[in-house]
């Protein structure tokens, strides 16, 4: 086919915005996929990207339309990967900018309408949903115009009923742009995702800037320098189909016998071997993990089954790094690193559902960078491994700049819980008439904590965040630890800055009040600065605890009630004589219920 | 004692009540005349068709519900007669009636239901005082409880009394006054059980939203402790976890369930037990009235029970008894000896002072009976 009839285009929206919804309606209408193969949100591959309603992994599929070749790239549609945003918008010409009419604008969304317009993309934007009885189109076309997109070459769509559909194929016919026909020279293409397969191996989602590539050729990866022979490439229908050649402006997928995800890593370069590109592509990074948190498996039984599940993780996930450490309390468990909250949860959730495993995870921490008083410097990632306060000179953490977007209404209520995170202000802007977008410099390590659940609580789910990082700066932090039954548990260990040391302890010590069990033994709980006792809690002996009524004749539910009783002390982690539950090791993360 | 695992016990479940209890999860539900008219009609047929299936020698009925008071004495008499002309019913046999005081307020009444053969009564007191009945969402108020108890106390009836304790925000002192009062009357028996709070109920809603106040252990433990001590003065056994009875006065029903007797349920919701399965009926009475003609295993849940399971339950279920498990009853049942399945257990619970073992038997200790959940589930 000829790079005249090829379109590459991607989809930005917001959560919920329609983004899966459009791109099913794209591809029931151009019969890519038969109606008895549509399941809802073909695109979102795994279960737990369905139930959530979010994309997590890049996806691609080509179409063919009034003779014209689509490739239609699924981006993320989340903070903590927009990285790899920006590398499957580096993929294409065009993006199609979808907004919903009842919600308008999201912070997030102006963030990628930025890097698509750095990218020269051809933006169309659509305002979906318009079906809807809140929809209100002139109030978006209004935002467009603040952000400066026409809003006159705004269509109007609702993808769940299907109305407008067909006119944005046709738009994007003649607005987005062809690729530049460049096959003349040297082999470029960019990796804008990869995915792992225990046959094939990896799986490398490409798009062909410069040259050709046919099965056979001999490859390097520019970034991660290795050489590899191609076995195999095609297209994307959306099941992986086999071609002959992929070139200059066209997407498809590469195999070469490539057995670690970390070789083929998301925007590295693909060049031919023996005719190698001068320059990569531009815009590759290393992507760095920006949080860590201990994982260690319930059952000590468990750790060889962790580590197994944690390396097939890693095959697919080339974002997520992993080493063993060992805990006093908790024992033998890994340090994983992810690009943010959301992939910690994803990790976490995809190894108890996929391999069945009980986790204990400790509370996510930033990368502190510490300058000892004998001079050395040292980065940690992990608050039980500080040294003594009296060996640390300063202690620096990444700051982010979070752009929050939010109702006017809630400006004062949020302005107020940025602040007690230790944000500073930066800017406000109106966004609309009543929508102001906030800025504040804050640490990233208040960001981690329940941050964002308050900030959804104290908007009512209006407001909106995105945070992008902003370098290290020097704060007054100080390592508070936790003793329970006078033992210190090195993995309940946190940093927080020395104001509010005290007040954190005492809050977390009164819900690790709750969150433990009683026992037939009164137990104290501490917090401690050093050697110094900053609060003080005890959980109270167990004096009762009998299923009195028992009579009639169901002694199987009985049987049941007593057994998940059994069950859940399973679940928790024995130190001492104490069991933990799970919760505890999170309850950090919830600072004080609202005040 | 010899334990005749021949003899049946029969419980019926009646799925009527006026008013739904706050704390209540028992499948009961609102209905007039003509459904409990239907009801009657298809429990007694229940009651025949099962009988084939079970020759032994009944020697209780437990009228249970729901509210069976509500049920005018028609209704009873014809599951009375059902229940006789159908079964093997030994003389002395213990049958009673589970009765809301607003159902006794007329000696007449209690003369009634002697007359079709009722010998015991279960009266749902609850508590004494007013706020509490008002919180547990009773339809009575403390006067018409003393003016059943009273009639009661006044026929020398065989009686037993439900109280229950750890209500939010109670003090122990709180429940134990309701108790010294109902002692006034002579209950033959008391059964005295904690707060549950039970998924699906009123009370569930209202603790979610935080409203309640807290239910504490301690004045829990207190009120347990102090209950025992007033019973024990008073000349009342100990027999059970939660049960309490004047010499002779044993719940013979009640102790089907925990000595590991066989019994059999009628209605929407009762079980049953014949040492091998459990049999629930579907708690829903539309499936009930619906399946006359139907096999049984359309209105009912079967858990066929795994050697395992019954020793499991046979352990949890005995050992409620102060008497104990006895090791030569279990022993002559499962053909093993429990010392070789559960001898770590065993030492470890003696050890930490919550079980007493002596050469023929296992027992909870003082304290093991206020923490016998830690003690169940270590055998499960």
């Amino acid at each position: 086919m000829s790079v005249n009839k090829i379109r590459n285009f991607c989809i930005i929206a917001h959560i919920d915005h329609g983004k899966s919804t459009l791109a099913d309606r794209i591809l029931e209408l151009t019969n890519t996929i038969e109606d008895r193969e549509m399941q809802e949100q073909v695109l979102d591959n795994m279960d737990l990207e369905r139930e959530r309603g979010i994309t997590i992994k890049a996806q691609a599929v080509s179409l063919d339309y009034k003779g014209y070749r689509f490739n239609l790239i699924d981006t993320p549609g989340h903070v903590d990967f927009s990285y790899e945003v920006s590398r499957s918008l580096a993929a294409c010409e065009g993006a199609l900018l979808v907004i919903d009419a009842a919600q308008g604008i999201e912070a997030q969304t102006v963030a990628n309408i930025y890097l698509a317009l750095e990218h020269d993309l051809e933006i169309i934007p659509v305002i979906n949903k318009i079906d809807l009885p809140a929809a209100d189109v002139k109030r978006v076309k209004e935002q467009l115009l603040e952000l400066g997109i026409d809003p006159a070459e705004a269509l109007l769509a609702s993808a769940k009923e299907g109305t407008g559909v067909e006119k944005i194929l046709d738009e994007i016919i003649t607005r987005v742009p062809p690729p530049a026909p460049e096959e003349d020279l040297p082999l470029k293409a960019l990796v804008f995702d990869s995915l792992y397969n225990s046959y094939q191996g990896v799986i490398a989602y490409i798009r062909v800037m410069t040259g050709k590539v046919v099965p056979g050729e001999k490859i390097f990866l520019m970034a991660s320098e290795k050489e590899y022979e191609v076995d195999e490439i095609g297209i994307f229908t959306p099941e992986m189909k086999k071609t002959s050649q992929l070139k200059a402006g066209e997407v498809g997928y590469l195999m070469a016998g490539i057995k670690d995800v970390r070789n083929c890593k998301v925007g590295d370069t693909i060049t031919t071997a023996n005719n190698k590109a001068a320059e990569p592509l531009p815009g590759y990074q290393d992507v760095k993990p920006m949080v860590f948190s201990g994982m260690y498996p319930t059952d000590n039984d468990d750790y060889e089954v962790l580590k197994e599940a944690l390396e097939k993780l890693q095959l697919n996930d080339a974002a997520f790094t992993f080493e063993a450490e060992t805990s006093a309390a908790l024992g033998f468990g890994f340090r994983c690193g992810f690009l943010g909250l959301l992939h910690m949860e994803i990790v976490q959730e995809r190894l108890e559902r996929e391999f069945n495993i009980n986790l204990i995870m400790t509370a996510p921490s930033v990368v502190y960078q510490l300058t000892l008083e004998n001079g050395e410097t040292k980065e940690i990632d992990n608050p039980a491994e500080f040294p003594a306060p009296s060996e640390i000179s300063t202690i620096a953490e990444p700051y982010v700049t979070a752009t929050i977007s939010l109702p006017e209404d809630y400006i004062g209520s949020v302005m107020e819980l940025c602040e007690d995170n230790r944000g500073q202000f930066s800017d406000m802007t109106y966004i609309d008439q009543n929508r102001v977008q906030l800025q504040y410099e804050m640490p990233m390590s208040e960001i981690i904590t329940d941050f964002f659940n308050q900030l959804k609580s104290k908007s009512r789910g209006y407001a909106t965040l995105d945070y992008e990082p902003l370098g290290y700066q020097e704060s007054d932090l100080v390592k508070l630890d936790i003793l329970v039954n006078k033992e210190k548990i090195d993995a309940l260990s946190i940093i927080v800055h020395r104001d509010k040391a005290e007040v954190v302890g005492r809050e977390l010590l009164k819900k690790l009040k709750d969150i433990i069990p009683r026992k037939l033994f009164a137990v104290p709980l501490q917090a401690a600065i050093g050697n110094n006792i900053v609060a003080r809690e005890d959980i109270k002996a167990r004096k009762k605890d009998v299923l009195q009524k028992c009579y009639g004749g169901d002694v199987s539910r009985k049987r049941k009630l007593l057994e998940q009783q059994k069950e859940g002390k399973k679940r928790m982690k024995q130190i001492g004589s104490v069991d933990i539950p799970q919760e505890a090791f999170l309850a950090v993360l919830e600072r004080g219920n609202g005040d | 004692m010899v334990i005749e695992r021949d003899e049946l016990a029969l419980y019926l479940h009646i799925p009527f009540c006026r008013n739904k209890c706050a704390y209540c999860n028992y499948y009961s539900i609102r209905a007039g005349r003509k459904k409990q008219a239907l009801f009657v009609k298809e429990l007694t047929k229940e009651i025949k068709s099962r009988a084939d299936n079970l020759s032994a020698k009944v020697t209780s009925i437990y009228i249970g519900g729901g509210t069976p008071s509500l049920l005018t004495n028609a209704f009873l008499a014809a599951i009375m007669n059902s229940i006789e002309e159908n079964y093997f019913l030994a003389k002395n046999s213990e049958i009673t009636l589970e009765v809301n005081p607003l159902d006794l307020q007329k000696e007449k009444t209690l003369r009634d239901w002697q007359q079709l053969g009722i010998n015991r009564i279960s009266l749902g007191v609850q508590s004494l005082k007013e706020d509490e009945l008002n919180l547990l969402g009773r339809d009575h108020g403390i006067n018409e409880a003393k003016k059943a108890l009273a009639i009661l106390a006044q026929a020398d009836f065989n009686y037993s009394v439900d109280l229950i304790s750890a209500l939010p925000g109670q003090q122990a002192s709180d429940y134990l006054r309701s108790l010294e009062l109902v002692l006034n009357y002579s209950p033959k028996h008391i059964s005295s059980y904690n707060l549950q709070i039970e998924p699906n109920t009123e009370l569930n809603k209202l603790w979610q939203t935080g409203e309640l106040l807290e239910i504490s252990e301690e004045e829990d433990a207190k009120a347990y402790e102090k209950t025992r001590e007033i019973l024990t003065v008073k000349g009342y056994r100990h027999y059970e976890i939660s049960n309490y009875a004047l010499p002779g006065y044993s719940s013979h029903h009640n102790l089907a369930y925990w000595q590991f007797r066989p019994y059999a349920g009628f209605g929407p919701a009762a079980c049953s037990f014949d040492m091998k399965k459990r049999r629930c009926n579907i708690a829903d009475l539309n499936i009930y009235l619906a399946s006359a003609e139907k096999e049984s295993s359309e209105i009912a849940r079967i858990d066929f029970l795994t050697i395992e399971d019954l020793i499991k339950d046979y352990i949890f279920t005995g050992l409620r008894l102060t008497a104990g498990i006895s090791k030569k009853d279990f022993a002559t049942l499962f053909k093993r000896e429990l010392k070789d399945i559960y001898e770590r257990e065993i030492n470890d619970l003696v050890g930490q002072g919550l079980l007493i073992e002596t050469p023929n038997k296992i027992r909870l200790s003082n304290k093991g009976l206020l923490l016998a959940n830690q003690v169940f589930t270590v055998f499960l």
